[in-house]
């Protein structure tokens, strides 16, 4: 704490101060201006001058309101992160941790990776939607459904109904007939068609208002 | 960026719900072939008689009738053409009646070519229909009937010749007529006591 103010006497109150006094306070009032503007202070001062001027940045501190820029507030987050953060995290550069963090996304740059999330979600999910748009996913046979559901409700289906052998119908062919092929064709379909038009009329019923169900 | 976070939700949200609606569309996808019917499948609901079976019935019926008048007019060449329509049709693959109307109307595309004396030709015809036959059926023993008339016919042109070769072709085709009809004769026989057998209470 010494210097060169250390050995002079305590003024009276009322005596005017000497030059050598305002040239001091001078200086020291712009140094306090440059703290106030945020600018740094001299890199050598004297010791007694540094312990005021610390006061002087902590007095202002308690009562102004004094806030970071983003740049600065996001360095400290930054340096207080890569010190907390585990060894393994650290860069595979600086395996014993010594450097200052700078290896290590920053915060900034974490935030920007992240504002791509949602573009990323928004893009699968657009593909995914133009994928099944245009590969719909199979289902079961409407047509399959419904002939299933007539099969329940007509089990066991009479043989009338169903495809099946003309032999019974035709019986042996004799080899003089063995050319009358049209015959027996006329013969299978006016009988197939009775089976089906059964079919159809029950269907029909089914679905008719006043019908049988 | 803080401006388009709500555009942003919305695209994710519109993307996600177009997703889901085209995964759970049904389409309704009835291109897919039946599955192949085995020999032991008890009755299903696709043994019903259905459309596709009437129309390409009603088809062949159709070309069987060109082909009656054709013939009656004496054109056999034209009623030939309207029974080879006959063999072109789709018929359902595993419908019984489909497959013997198929060999009927080689047994009569048979005859008319033998009428027309193209023998070779109408061999191809009743040999190719007895290869594809799947079962035994009266349509098939008419089939063998038709092959055993062939070879009757063959055999019946060479039997005054008195070359070696001749007389060899005649044997040959005698031999084929009587294994054709003894071939008609068992498949009858079998199909008849199979419907017997059927018919007792």
């Amino acid at each position: 704490m010494s210097n060169e103010h250390d050995n002079d006497p305590i003024p009276e109150p009322d005596t005017e101060p000497t030059a050598a006094e305002q040239k001091h306070a001078r200086s020291f009032a712009d140094l306090v201006d440059d703290l106030v503007d945020g600018k740094a202070a001299p890199p050598a001062m004297p010791a007694e001058t540094r312990e005021l001027l610390t006061t002087a940045g902590m007095i202002h501190a308690s009562t102004t309101d004094v806030s970071l820029d983003d740049a600065r507030r996001d360095a400290i987050i930054d340096r207080a992160f890569a010190q907390t953060l585990p060894a393994e995290l650290r860069s595979v550069d600086d395996p014993a941790g010594d450097s200052d963090g700078s290896d290590i996304p920053s915060l900034t740059e974490r935030r920007n990776r992240l504002h791509a999330v949602p573009w990323v979600v928004a893009a699968v999910a657009a593909a995914a939607a133009v994928f099944f748009a245009l590969n719909p996913p199979a289902r079961k046979s409407k047509t399959a459904t419904r002939v299933q559901v007539q099969y329940i409700e007509q089990t066991p289906m009479s043989a009338q109904l169903r495809s099946r052998p003309a032999d019974p119908l035709i019986g042996r062919i004799a080899p003089k007939d063995s050319a009358a092929a049209s015959k027996r064709l006329d013969r299978i379909f006016s009988d197939r068609l009775s089976g089906y038009r059964d079919l159809r009329l029950r269907r029909r019923a089914r679905t008719t208002p006043g019908g049988s169900k | 960026m803080k401006r388009l976070t709500p555009v942003l939700s919305a695209l994710s949200a519109v993307a996600l719900t177009s997703a889901l609606f085209f995964a759970c569309l049904d389409r309704g996808d009835n291109d897919a072939a039946p599955p192949k019917k085995r020999v032991t499948q008890v009755q299903q609901p696709e043994d019903a008689l259905d459309e596709q079976l009437m129309v390409t019935l009603l088809e062949a019926k159709n070309f069987h009738h060109k082909a009656n008048v054709y013939e009656m007019n004496g054109e056999l060449d034209k009623a030939v053409a309207e029974i080879r329509k006959v063999l072109t049709i789709k018929f359902p693959a595993d419908a019984p009646e489909a497959a013997e109307a198929v060999l009927d109307a080689r047994a009569r595309l048979a005859k008319l070519l033998m009428k027309l004396d193209k023998l070779d030709e109408a061999e191809k015809v009743v040999a190719t229909g007895i290869k594809s036959a799947k079962s035994e059926s009266f349509f098939l023993a008419n089939l063998y009937t038709v092959a055993g008339q062939l070879h009757e016919a063959r055999a019946n042109k060479l039997k005054d010749s008195t070359t070696d070769a001749d007389r060899a072709a005649f044997k040959e085709h005698s031999r084929k007529a009587i294994e054709a009809f003894d071939k008609s004769i068992k498949i009858n026989e079998a199909i008849q006591k199979r419907l017997m057998k059927g018919m007792a209470p």
